[in-house]
């Protein structure tokens, strides 16, 4: 009956639907906070963006932590503000912060091929979702210096076959070039 | 007995010429990529890459190898990827002939089962997809006739084959299979075991070249497509479009749908239902219905041709009705325009614009790749792209709009029509 139920289901529920798209990111914590800290600013209730915020304590704490001091404040500041586009400021700047952190992790791991694919593919997923913020010339920078990062890091290749060491020179450049688009 | 051979002839002769003028007017389209997903197949076939989207997952790596195949040949990556997607559409209707054949059915069921396929309204949408629909639907025909003339071993790798262009009919490769044993259980060991062999050896290689990190893409793929964007029956969200608001736009499509499943139902007390024709089909409506995206239409095409096969020996007289108002169908669609994609004609304007916002709900790699002037928002993202919108940091801000199941509104600047049935019509809206 339960099955019944579920075909019928499909069938016949609609609404408005969102884009459909392979590119976005899994759940990501950090990514969805993002949409709803902009979803509250939206509708101009900060409470709510506060809420959003709070959900990514951890993450933040640590990206201010370790990567760009004072970052957690910045947001806060904003927030408690009311200034939509300070907010969108240091949005942008967490996610610069969440980039810059995946791809040094990248760096450090260049002697391991699969981790550090992950890393860079990683931070293009944030990137992806923070893309619309970014002029097209930004855009196409950082996407190239992303591109130059996974040629960076070299292939095992198969039982040899294809095989090309990894470039920390390459790409700590590769990096940096992002970065530099990303405004850091 | 003359004039049969002779009518039969020229029943054939006449089939003979209306398939060559359909083919003729599908490879009379331009290459031209309609979709991100079409985009990320030709990045394939130049370099396969599944973690940077070269393709997607589940990486399709028999579909970018005749791709690339294609391409060694001098074919553009793009070509290839459209050749081969139109190829595959168009040795459909030949595949369905020789499948109805391999099961047995009488010289005007072969014909008719040539016809029910020939007239599929999306039959032209899958050829001009630039994705893998085709070629999988091709190698799971091959495979069902080669089980009905028991090659139990060449159908194994045939359907390992269609897993390796299209792993999303693992549903209906294992109903096929689980059907084929109970039907011959001798026969288990040879087409277990080559169907495991071929799809270890591509889908091995795969994972040696992508590594464990492929895992990694699998796992967000998968909770992305059920739970997250794919629209799907699992989608905990409210607001998704059914699979009536995904054919409202094609009413007498679904009509001849509709007439098929009926056809089916009525069949079943007349066939034999544990044939593994009868179970495939069933399990290709099955996760049709539950596991696709009801924006896209052309995740119907297995189904009904899997139907129309089954109903030439328990339902001809629908078929038949359904062949003749699908014909009608196809034939009042085509058009001698033969533009460029929805999605490439839209780029192709937005390319003399400069400084704007766009913010779209379709194709946002591909307008990201060839519009390095333009700052594009996904509306995946609608929050985001909203407070962009609102920012006033763009002077004009256009949304691009596309759906399969709503129409243009009169107030969008643009409209970029859809070449053929079920495809995606693309709007521009401005936004003040």
């Amino acid at each position: 009956m339960r099955f019944i139920a579920i075909l019928l289901l499909t069938f016949f529920v609609s609404g408005q639907a969102q884009a459909y798209s392979y590119a976005a990111a899994g759940k990501e914590p950090l990514i969805d906070a993002r949409e709803a800290i902009f979803k509250a600013i939206n509708d101009s209730d900060y409470g709510a963006a506060q809420t959003a915020l709070d959900t990514v304590a951890k993450e933040i704490d640590y990206l201010d932590t370790n990567l760009d001091k004072g970052i957690k404040q910045n947001l806060s500041d904003a927030i408690s503000a009311k200034d939509a586009k300070a907010v969108s400021a240091a949005l942008h700047r967490v996610f610069a912060a969440e980039i810059s952190h995946r791809l040094s992790a990248g760096a450090k791991h260049l002697d391991d091929y699969q981790l550090a694919k992950v890393l860079v593919v990683k931070s293009k997923r944030f990137f992806d979702s923070m893309a619309g913020n970014l002029s097209g010339v930004q855009r196409e920078a950082a996407e190239k210096g992303l591109r130059q990062c996974l040629v960076a890091i070299g292939n095992p290749g198969v039982f040899g076959v294809g095989q090309k060491p990894a470039d920390p020179e390459a790409y700590q450049k590769a990096m940096s070039a992002v970065l530099a688009a990303l405004g850091k | 007995m003359a004039s049969k051979a002779k009518t039969s002839q020229l029943a054939w002769g006449v089939s003979a010429v209306a398939y060559a003028l359909i083919a003729y007017w599908l490879f009379s389209f331009p290459p031209s990529i309609p979709s991100d997903d079409a985009y990320f197949f030709t990045l394939g076939v130049e370099r396969f890459s599944v973690l940077e989207f070269r393709p997607h997952f589940p990486a399709y790596p028999g579909f970018i190898a005749f791709g690339k195949l294609l391409h060694f040949f001098g074919l553009t990556p793009k070509e290839a990827t459209f050749y081969l997607s139109l190829i595959g559409a168009i040795s459909l209707p030949p595949l369905a002939a020789w499948t109805a054949n391999a099961y047995g059915a009488s010289k005007s069921g072969v014909l008719l089962a040539f016809w029910a396929t020939l007239t599929q309204p999306f039959l032209p949408l899958v050829g001009l997809s630039m994705l893998s629909d085709s070629t999988g639907i091709a190698f799971i025909l091959l495979g069902l006739g080669l089980l009905a003339k028991s090659y139990y071993k060449g159908a194994g790798i045939i359907v390992g084959l269609a897993l390796a262009c299209r792993p999303s009919f693992v549903v209906v490769v294992a109903a096929m299979i689980i059907a084929s044993l109970f039907q011959e259980r001798k026969q288990a060991f040879p087409l277990v075991i080559s169907s495991i062999v071929t799809i270890a050896l591509i889908f091995g290689w795969v994972i040696l070249w992508e590594g464990e990190a492929l895992f990694y893409e699998a796992w967000r793929f998968t909770e992305g497509h059920f739970m997250i964007w794919g629209n799907t029956s699992m989608v905990a969200e409210a607001e998704r479009p059914g699979w009536v608001a995904g054919l409202s736009q094609e009413k007498t499509v679904a009509a001849t749908l509709l007439a098929l499943i009926l056809g089916i139902i009525i069949s079943i007390f007349r066939s034999e239902i544990k044939s593994p024709l009868f179970i495939t089909t069933l399990a290709a409506i099955l996760w049709t219905v539950l596991a696709q995206n009801p924006e896209n239409l052309r995740h119907f095409l297995l189904p009904s041709i899997l139907i129309s096969l089954y109903l030439i020996r328990g339902g001809r007289v629908i078929l038949m009705g359904v062949t003749l108002v699908q014909g009608a169908i196809l034939v009042s669609s085509i058009t001698l325009i033969l533009p460029p994609s929805p999605l490439e004609q839209a780029t192709n304007v937005l390319k003399r614009e400069t400084g704007k916002l766009i913010v779209s709900n379709y194709g946002v790699t591909y307008l990201r790749n060839n519009l390095p002037q333009l700052s594009i928002a996904d509306s995946y993202y609608r929050h985001n792209a909203s407070s962009l919108i609102q920012s006033g940091r763009h002077q004009h801000s256009i949304k691009i709009f596309s759906s399969s199941w709503q129409s243009p509104q009169e107030t969008d600047l643009k409209t970029f029509k859809a070449r053929v049935i079920g495809e995606k019509f693309i709007s521009m809206q401005s936004i003040k």
